[in-house]
């Protein structure tokens, strides 16, 4: 009891200040970390934009003909178009926040230009440009080539 | 030691040490984040130059197959065949320039894409083996088809490999 009766301590005005100054500290601070948490969020979907890319990209590698492409591709204005959408946590979903669109645009016969993009709503997060050569282009699935 | 002993201002000094404290907290944590961010743009970087390179060897891959193709329309027989080819192939046509000569059966064909520009330079060694039967079911089979990046070359690695170099000495 006697602590709680003590007179003695900061005084208003040391108080006032101090919690002024960390209140003005507190705002830059708090920036900070949020500014922090944007970049890795943004770290995060350029991570899982490479490897989804990249996993889509390396099953187109291991076709050999159009045709045992899957059923996603499919054809659009003279391009072979495949689309995804990915939720918040990239999981593949029908609509999402998250857009990846593999599109295939003929050259030769056998050759085709392959853009990728993946956007974020209408913000584009990566996107890159490839080629993809068929070994078959026409041969029908189930053919026995290789 | 009157300074110490004075009690006035303390809070100040206590409040400007959490002060410090939290700028730093808070840096650091920046900094850190723009790191992560640094190393998924290399990465990501990495992945866009690796498939450029990739779509480059698709190119002549595909400029290949063609040669192939017309060979096999413009012959008659396999000795025909193989001249085209012997022709088409070795003429650095499609822009390829690479030797050409026979190994049994197959021809063998080699090609390399290198990365143009970047510190650690990439690059895909290709080697095709290339049926000499006009007929034949497959137009080519890829036998080596290989990424490397100048770093991690085998010159560079072999002042480590070496342990007993001056063992003799």
């Amino acid at each position: 009891m006697k602590v709680l009766k003590a007179e003695e301590g900061f005084t208003l005005i040391e108080i006032s200040i101090s919690v002024a100054m960390l209140a003005f500290i507190s705002v830059v601070v708090i920036k900070l970390f949020l500014a922090a948490s944007n970049i890795n969020v943004k770290a995060s979907e350029v991570d899982m934009a490479t490897i989804l890319i990249s996993n889509e990209l390396e099953i187109l590698y291991d076709k050999t003909s159009l045709a045992s492409l899957s059923d996603e591709y499919i054809v659009q204005d003279e391009e072979i178009v495949k689309k995804a959408y990915f939720d918040d946590l990239f999981v593949l979903s029908e609509t999402g926040k998250y857009g990846m669109t593999i599109s295939m645009k003929k050259e030769t016969d056998a050759l085709y230009k392959v853009d990728c993009t993946f956007m974020k709503g209408e913000k584009e997060i990566m996107s890159l440009e490839t080629y993809k050569h068929f070994k078959y282009p026409f041969k029908k699935v189930g053919d026995g080539s290789d | 030691m009157e300074v110490i002993k004075e009690e006035r201002g303390a809070s100040s000094v206590l409040v400007i040490i959490l002060m410090l404290v939290l700028i730093i907290l808070g840096l650091a944590i920046a900094s850190t984040s723009i790191s992560n961010m640094h190393l998924s743009q290399k990465k990501s970087d990495w992945l866009l130059n690796y498939y450029q390179l990739i779509g480059e060897a698709e190119k002549q891959l595909a400029d290949i197959n063609e040669v192939i193709i017309e060979a096999r329309k413009n012959s008659n027989n396999d000795e025909e065949y193989k001249e085209i080819l012997n022709e088409k192939l070795s003429q650095g046509s499609c822009r390829l320039a690479m030797p050409y000569r026979q190994e049994g059966g197959d021809c063998s064909l080699h090609f390399e894409v290198n990365e143009e520009g970047s510190q650690y330079k990439k690059r895909i060694e290709v080697s095709l083996a290339i049926p000499l039967e006009r007929k034949a079911k497959v137009p080519y089979h890829i036998t080596k088809y290989a990424l490397l990046q100048e770093a991690l070359l085998q010159e560079e690695a072999e002042e480590f490999l070496d342990p007993f170099k001056h063992m003799d000495d």
